[in-house]
């Protein structure tokens, strides 16, 4: 018996292909009231909080390196098109003076995130790779690297 | 991402879950699908920010672990249903706002 005739969902199937997409509901009997469709700032609450399944380096990237990626990049476009895209990479490495540009305000700033940006990325990424050189090693269960369910029998327990 | 309550009422392929706890959670929160949707997913959250779910796995196993972790501490919590710990921290602080 199909059960979207059978009153069990409220409202009708939609088909897509091969596909019979049935629409979120709960069944009468429950005792519930029907749930609300997602409202988009919940949707991003919990691709936000869902972003804790992530670890290590791709965590940090996903929730403290895209927003300074992000903000970085505002301020270097905001000065690319104030005082050009050349000054501005120049300003951001060194090699020019932010008081020789158009707007040496704004160039002060970037010329100080270039200042900190810089060493703390190649810094960050030599880190990461002797860290990982260290410490990737045994943190994993034998069994799990053997594939196998049981635990590996340690010498001398054993009968 | 985090499951959705109302897609754990059903058996779900995916994320093993206690019977009966998505709807059982939503009662406990007065049938208030918003507030009990955002309790889960805090409640997955620090499940995910545990040291229950292994550093080794990938992100489909972490968040599968996660969901089974927490939809069983909290459905086994009390005796006489679920226990949402977030509730309780908020009726805690609210409580020491009081004068």
């Amino acid at each position: 018996m199909n059960p979207a005739s059978s009153g069990v969902f409220r409202s009708r199937p939609v088909t897509s292909g091969y596909l019979v997409l049935m629409p979120p509901s709960v069944p009468p009997g429950f005792g519930v009231p029907p749930p609300p469709r997602e409202r988009i700032r919940h949707r991003l609450r919990r691709w936000w909080l869902s972003l804790g399944a992530h670890h290590g380096v791709r965590y940090w990237m996903w929730t403290r390196g895209l927003p300074i990626m992000v903000a970085v990049g505002a301020l270097f476009g905001a000065n690319g098109l104030v005082i050009g895209w050349r000054t501005a990479y120049d300003v951001t490495l060194g090699i020019t003076s932010p008081a020789d540009t158009a707007l040496p305000v704004l160039a002060w700033f970037l010329s100080i995130v270039g200042w900190l940006l810089v060493p703390a990325a190649v810094g960050g990424v030599a880190g990461f790779m002797v860290s990982h050189a260290i410490t990737s090693r045994r943190t994993r269960p034998a069994e799990e690297l053997l594939g196998k369910s049981e635990p590996v029998p340690v010498e001398g327990e054993a009968g | 991402m985090i499951p959705l309550l109302r897609d754990l009422c059903f058996a779900h392929r995916e994320f093993r879950v206690p019977d009966g706890f998505a709807v059982s959670f939503i009662r406990h929160h007065d049938n208030d699908w918003e507030q009990a949707e955002k309790h889960w997913e805090y409640s997955v959250r620090r499940v995910l920010d545990s040291k229950d779910v292994p550093t080794w796995v990938s992100t489909g196993q972490a968040m599968r672990i996660a969901v089974a972790g927490a939809s069983t501490l909290l459905h086994e919590a009390g005796e006489n249903g679920p226990v949402c710990f977030i509730c309780v921290e908020e009726a805690h602080k609210s409580g020491r706002r009081r004068p």
